[in-house]
C-alpha cells in the first residue's frame, strides 16, 4: 500500500514537472545595435510611466525604422530615471529633464554617456540653454525658474513667477518667453537673459498657458486644461510689442498639446489627446498661420482605442513620426508616415515616447 | 457546580437544536473541552493558530507573503500592501470579515499592511471563487472566536512586538464570558520609523529610509448576547492610521502623507428554530475616510465614502441534505469628492448535500444580483468532491475535487467618478473559472499530514485596467486568462504516539465534547518537527484587448510572478521552538508587455521561541521569541524603487492568563 502510495506522490511530482518547465521565467529581451547607414538617426525620449522609473531614449534609423530602446541603459549600465518631460541638444551636450527624480542628465552626444547631472531640481520640466554657461529650467508644481550654470552645474539663481507650474520656454533675441501653466494663471512672462529678470508680464486673457512656439515674428501659445475645467485656446502673440493678435477657442473637451511649426514658420502642428481613444478630438492637426479658425478634423487621426502622445516632423524630409503611448503601461507604438501622412513603418519604441529628435 | 449546569444547560439546547441526530453519549460521561480547530480544506487554507502566534505582532501581510500560495504587492515597509490569489487583481478579492466584504468601497482594495494579526482568532485564504465567497480571484476571511457559551471565564493576553528598524507594537485583548453574554475586545497600537539604510541602485550609494514614520490604532469589539435559540451579536471595529509615504528610492524626496479611518459594524441575529432551521439577519455599516497629501506638488486629497450591507438569510438542514436561501442589499455612496450612491439587492440560493457516510460532497449556488448602475448576468457554481478511499482502499486519505463557477467584480466608485480619469462607461468584470484538485489528508500515530494541489482556469472579461500618465483613467481593455497549479504541504511529526480517534470525540457546533477520562489526560501534543511549505505557479495572460497593436497579448501581467515557493521547517523541543522560513519570488513583470521587470529574490528569516506555563491551576502563559529577518541581508525590491530592509531583528512577548 505504501508502495503505491509512493507511486502516486512521484506521479504528482512529475506532473507539477511537466506544469512547471512550461514557461521560462527569465526575460530574454533583444539586443540590436543601431547605426545611421544611410538614413539619419531619430533619437527618441521615452518618459515612462510615473513612479515606475522606466524612462529612457531609443535610437532610430530613420529610413530602416530599427530601433534600439536600451540605449541609454547599455551605455550607462543603469537606467535614466523617472518621467523624462524634455531632451535638448545643446552645443556638444544632451540634457535630458527627469521630472519625478529631480535632475537633469547631462549626456555625451556621441555615445549618450553620462558626463555630468544637474541636481536638486524640484520637478523640473524643461530645459532651454541660453548661452555656453547658462540655460534655464522649469518647474512642475513651482513658481520659479530657476538658472542653472552649466559649467558647474549648479542652480545660481531662481527666477519667481506668480504661480506655480513654470512650463515651456520659447528663446527669441535676448529674451525667453515662459508660459506659466497654472489654472489660475493667464500669464507669460518675458525675461531678460542679460540680468535673468522678469522684463513683462503678458496677460493672455485665457488661463493656462503651456506650449509655444515662435514663427517668424509671432509667438503662438496655447493655453487650458480641460482635465480642471479650464478650456482650451490658441493665442498669438506680435512678439515684437507683445500685443494680443488673435484668439481662437477650441470645444470644451479638446485637450490640445505640443505645439510647433515647420520651417517656413507658416504652419503650425499641434495633438489633440482624447484619453478614453474616442474619435473626437483625437489625433495630429495642422492650420495655416493665417488661418482664422481652428482644424475640425484631424489630419492624421489617431486610431480608435488610441491617441497620440507625441510627434515629430524630419526637417530634411518632411516625414511625420508619431507616437501612441498605449497607456503607458507597455511599449510605445512609434509611427513613421510620408510627407502626406500615408503610413510608411510601424515600430515598438520605449515606454511612454514623447519626444523626437533628428540628429542634424 | 455552576459550571456543570451551564454544560447542562448547553448541551440541553445542543441536543435541542441537533433534534434528528443519534447520539450515544450521555451528559454524565462528558466534558466540554474546546472549539474545534478548523482545519484546511480542498482550496481553502486555514491557517493554523500556532503560525497566527508567531506573527502576534505584526501586520497580516508578513503572515500572508510567508505561509500562503497568495502574492502581496507591498510598496514598500509600511506602505500599503494588497493581494493577488491566482494571478488576480487586488479589487477581485473579497476580504471577509463577520461576513462582510470590508474592502474599501472608493478602491476596492484593503491594505493587508494594516490588519493586526492579533486582532484574530483564525485567518482563511479561499482560493478561487466558491459558493459562499464573491471575490472573482478568492477572499480572504478574518474570524473572531465564537462565543464559548458553556462556562463563564475571563481571559486576557497583552503583547508587545519590537523591531531594529525602531518599530514598536502594543495589544491587549480581553475575553469575558457569561451565562447569556459574551464580550472580546482587543487594541492594537502600533508605532514606526521604519528606518534603515540600503544600498540605492538608482542613485548609486549608500541611502537611508527616510520619511516613513507610521501611526496606527485599532480597537475591535465583538459582543454576543443569547437567550434560548436567539443569538444577537454586535461586532465594531475602529480604526485610525496615519502614515508617511517615503520617497521611492529614484526619487530625491516626498513629504507625502496618508490618513486613513475606519469604523466598521455589524450587527447580527440568529434564531435557532425546530427542525434544524436557522434564521440569519445582519445589517452592516462601514465608514471609510481617505485622506491623500503631497505638499510639495499638490492640495491634499480626502474622500470618503459609506456601505450599507445587509442580509437575510434561511438554513435549512435535513440529514446530510443543507438548504440554503439568502436575500441581499447593499447601498454604497461616496460623500466626498462628490456624492454618488451605488445600490443593488440580489437572492443566494445554494444546495450542500455531504453525507456523513459516502464519498460524495456536493455544493451548488445560484446568485443574481441587480442594481441601479450595472447588469450583470447571474453566477452559479457547482463544487463536487469526492473521496477515493471509498473505492480505493490504498488511496486512503485521498479525495479529489472539482468545480466550476462564473463570478463577477462590480466597478468601484472610484473606477467610475474619480477626478480627473474616472469613468462612468465601465462594465462590471466577468469571470468563468474552473478547478481541480486533490488532497491528501492522514493522521497517524507519530505524524499528521495535509496535503493539497489544485490546478484552475479562469477566463476575465472586461479586465479594468488604469491607463495613463498625467491622467489615469480605468478601461475595460481586457481579457485575461489566468491558469496555473499551486499545493500546500503541512505536516507534523510528533515524538509521542498521538491518541487514537474515539466514539467519545464529537463535536456539536463546533463544541468538542469528550468523555471525562480522555478530559483529564493532558491535551497539549506539540510536534517535535512541523514543516508548512507552499508553491504556486501562476500564468496570467492577455489574450484579447480593444487596443491596436497590444503588445501585452500573450504577456503575463504586471506584479504576478510566474513562481513562488516557500518552505516553512520548525523544530520544537521541550518549550523551546525554533523556525525558519524561505521564500522565492520569480521575475515580476513591471510593465504588461513584458519589457520591464524586477528580478527574483530569495528571503530567509528565522525564530527561536521560548514558552513558559506559570501555575497550574490557572495557568499563564509566558512566550517569548526572537527572530531575526533577512537573515542573508538581501537586498531586494518588492515593488519598482520600493527596497526593503536587510537584515533586521524583532522580538515579540506574549502573556496570556489564566
Amino acid at each position: 500500500m505504501f508502495q503505491k502510495q509512493l507511486n502516486l506522490i512521484v506521479l504528482i511530482l512529475l506532473i507539477i514537472n511537466f506544469f512547471t518547465a512550461c514557461v521560462k521565467d527569465k526575460p530574454n529581451p533583444p539586443n540590436i545595435n543601431i547605426t545611421s547607414g544611410n538614413g539619419s538617426l531619430v533619437y527618441v525620449l521615452n518618459e515612462g510611466a510615473m513612479g515606475m522609473n522606466n524612462s529612457g531614449i531609443s535610437v532610430m534609423n530613420a529610413d530602416s525604422a530599427l530601433i534600439n530602446n536600451k540605449v541609454f541603459e547599455q551605455s550607462n549600465g543603469f537606467s535614466l530615471g523617472d518621467v523624462a518631460n524634455d531632451f535638448q541638444q545643446y552645443q556638444n551636450r544632451f540634457y535630458v529633464v527627469l521630472n519625478n527624480s529631480g535632475f537633469v542628465r547631462v549626456l555625451d552626444t556621441a555615445n549618450v554617456k553620462e558626463v555630468g547631472r544637474i541636481n536638486g531640481l524640484s520637478f523640473p520640466r524643461r530645459f532651454l540653454g541660453i548661452n555656453a554657461n547658462k540655460a534655464y529650467v522649469s518647474h512642475l508644481y513651482r513658481p520659479y525658474i530657476s538658472v542653472v550654470d552649466l559649467s558647474t552645474q549648479q542652480i545660481i539663481k531662481t527666477i519667481p513667477s506668480n504661480y506655480p507650474n513654470t512650463e515651456d520656454m520659447v528663446a527669441y533675441k535676448q529674451y525667453v518667453y515662459v508660459s506659466n501653466w497654472d489654472t489660475a494663471s493667464p500669464y507669460l512672462y518675458k525675461i531678460n537673459t542679460l540680468n535673468d529678470s522678469v522684463e513683462a508680464t503678458i496677460n493672455l486673457q485665457v488661463r493656462a498657458p503651456h506650449s509655444m512656439v515662435m514663427a517668424g515674428e509671432q509667438l503662438w501659445v496655447l493655453a487650458g486644461n480641460p482635465y480642471k475645467g479650464t478650456p482650451s485656446h490658441l493665442v498669438c502673440i506680435d512678439a515684437k510689442a507683445d500685443t494680443l493678435l488673435k484668439t481662437m477657442a477650441f470645444p470644451a473637451q479638446a485637450d490640445p498639446i505640443r505645439l510647433t511649426c515647420n520651417k517656413a514658420g507658416d504652419t503650425l502642428y499641434f495633438l489633440m489627446v482624447n484619453y478614453n481613444g474616442g474619435s473626437n478630438w483625437n489625433g495630429l492637426y495642422k492650420m495655416p498661420t493665417t488661418a482664422q479658425q481652428l482644424p475640425t478634423l484631424a489630419w492624421i487621426p489617431a486610431p480608435t482605442g488610441t491617441y497620440y502622445w507625441a510627434y515629430g516632423i524630419h526637417p530634411s524630409n518632411g516625414r511625420v513620426f508619431l507616437s501612441d503611448p498605449k497607456g503607458f503601461t507597455q511599449q510605445s507604438t512609434l509611427e513613421i508616415r510620408s510627407a502626406q501622412g500615408q503610413l510608411l513603418h510601424q515600430v515598438r519604441g520605449g515606454i511612454g515616447a514623447n519626444h523626437f529628435y533628428f540628429k542634424p | 457546580m455552576t459550571v456543570r449546569i451551564l454544560v447542562l444547560l448547553v448541551l440541553m439546547g445542543a441536543a435541542f437544536i441537533a433534534q434528528g441526530q443519534v447520539k450515544n453519549d450521555t451528559l454524565k460521561s462528558v466534558t466540554i473541552l474546546a472549539q474545534r480547530e478548523p482545519q484546511s480544506n480542498d482550496a481553502v487554507q486555514v491557517v493554523s493558530s500556532e503560525i497566527l502566534n508567531r506573527y502576534a505582532q505584526q501586520g497580516l501581510q508578513q503572515v500572508l507573503e510567508q505561509h500562503s500560495n497568495v502574492f502581496i504587492k507591498n510598496y514598500g515597509v509600511s506602505n500599503m500592501s494588497t493581494i493577488s490569489i491566482r494571478g488576480s487583481s487586488a479589487a477581485q478579492t473579497a476580504v471577509l470579515w463577520q461576513g462582510i466584504n470590508i474592502n474599501n468601497a472608493t478602491t476596492g482594495l484593503s491594505d493587508f499592511s494594516l490588519l493586526p494579526v492579533s486582532l484574530f482568532n483564525q485567518v482563511e485564504v479561499a482560493y478561487g471563487s466558491r459558493p459562499n465567497n464573491p471575490g472573482i480571484g478568492g477572499a480572504l476571511v478574518l474570524e473572531n472566536k465564537r462565543p464559548d457559551w458553556f462556562r463563564p471565564k475571563a481571559q486576557y493576553q497583552i503583547g508587545s512586538g519590537w523591531e531594529s528598524l525602531q518599530n514598536g507594537s502594543i495589544s491587549l485583548g480581553i475575553t469575558r464570558s457569561f451565562a447569556n453574554f459574551y464580550n472580546q475586545f482587543r487594541v492594537v497600537h502600533t508605532r514606526g520609523e521604519n528606518r534603515f539604510g540600503f544600498y540605492n541602485p538608482y542613485l548609486p550609494g549608500r541611502d537611508t529610509l527616510e520619511h516613513s514614520r507610521l501611526r496606527s490604532t485599532h480597537i475591535l469589539n465583538n459582543f454576543f448576547f443569547t437567550v434560548g435559540r436567539h443569538e444577537l451579536a454586535w461586532h465594531t471595529w475602529w480604526q485610525n492610521t496615519q502614515r508617511e509615504i517615503p520617497p521611492a528610492a529614484f526619487e530625491q524626496q516626498s513629504d507625502a502623507t496618508e490618513s486613513i479611518q475606519s469604523f466598521r459594524n455589524v450587527l447580527s441575529y440568529q434564531i435557532k428554530a425546530p427542525f434544524q432551521t436557522t434564521y440569519r439577519t445582519k445589517i452592516g455599516f462601514i465608514y471609510d475616510a481617505y485622506r491623500y497629501s503631497y505638499p510639495l506638488i499638490t492640495d491634499s486629497r480626502p474622500t470618503q465614502s459609506w456601505q450599507v450591507p445587509a442580509d437575510i438569510s434561511i438554513e435549512k438542514k435535513a440529514d446530510d441534505h443543507r438548504f440554503f436561501g439568502q436575500a441581499t442589499w447593499t447601498l454604497q455612496g461616496l460623500i466626498v469628492p462628490r456624492q454618488e450612491q451605488l445600490s443593488r439587492a440580489g437572492i443566494n440560493g445554494s444546495y450542500h448535500y455531504a453525507p456523513q457516510k459516502g464519498p460524495w460532497e456536493i455544493h451548488a449556488k445560484l446568485h443574481y444580483e441587480f442594481g441601479n448602475w450595472f447588469k450583470v448576468k447571474p453566477a452559479a457554481s457547482l463544487f463536487v468532491d469526492y473521496s477515493l478511499s471509498e473505492r480505493l482502499a490504498f488511496l486512503k486519505g485521498w479525495s479529489v475535487y472539482g468545480s466550476a463557477y462564473t463570478a463577477y467584480r462590480l466597478p468601484t466608485l472610484n473606477e467610475l467618478f474619480y477626478q480627473p480619469g474616472g469613468n462612468i462607461d465601465l462594465k462590471p468584470e466577468q469571470s468563468r473559472n474552473t478547478e481541480a484538485g486533490l488532497q491528501y489528508k492522514n493522521n497517524k500515530p507519530r505524524w499528521k499530514v495535509n496535503t493539497a494541489w489544485s490546478t484552475y482556469y479562469r477566463w476575465v472579461d472586461n479586465w479594468i485596467v488604469w491607463f495613463g500618465s498625467s491622467i489615469f483613467t480605468p478601461q475595460n481593455v481586457l481579457q485575461v486568462n489566468s491558469r496555473g497549479l499551486e499545493g500546500r504541504i503541512e505536516a507534523q511529526w510528533y515524538t509521542r504516539k498521538l491518541p487514537r480517534k474515539t466514539q467519545d470525540d464529537i463535536y456539536i457546533d463546533e463544541v468538542q465534547i469528550v468523555s471525562k477520562s480522555a478530559a483529564s489526560k493532558p491535551t497539549e501534543r506539540i510536534p517535535l518537527l512541523t514543516l508548512d511549505a507552499h508553491y504556486a505557479y501562476t500564468l496570467s495572460t492577455t489574450e484579447a484587448s480593444d487596443i491596436p497593436n497590444n503588445y501585452s497579448i500573450g504577456k503575463q501581467l504586471p506584479y504576478v510572478p510566474r513562481y513562488q515557493v516557500k518552505i516553512n521547517p520548525g523544530v520544537e523541543y521541550r518549550r523551546w521552538g525554533l523556525h525558519y522560513q524561505f521564500q522565492y519570488t520569480g521575475y515580476r513583470f513591471t510593465t504588461t508587455d513584458e519589457s520591464n521587470w524586477l528580478n527574483p529574490f530569495t528571503v530567509s528569516s528565522m525564530h527561536l521561541r521560548h514558552r513558559l506555563q506559570i501555575g497550574k491551576t490557572k495557568p499563564q502563559q509566558l512566550e517569548g521569541q526572537l527572530g531575526c529577518m533577512n537573515i542573508f541581508n538581501q537586498q531586494y525590491e518588492s515593488m519598482v524603487g520600493r527596497v526593503m530592509p536587510g537584515r533586521y531583528f524583532n522580538v515579540q512577548l506574549q502573556w496570556r492568563w489564566p
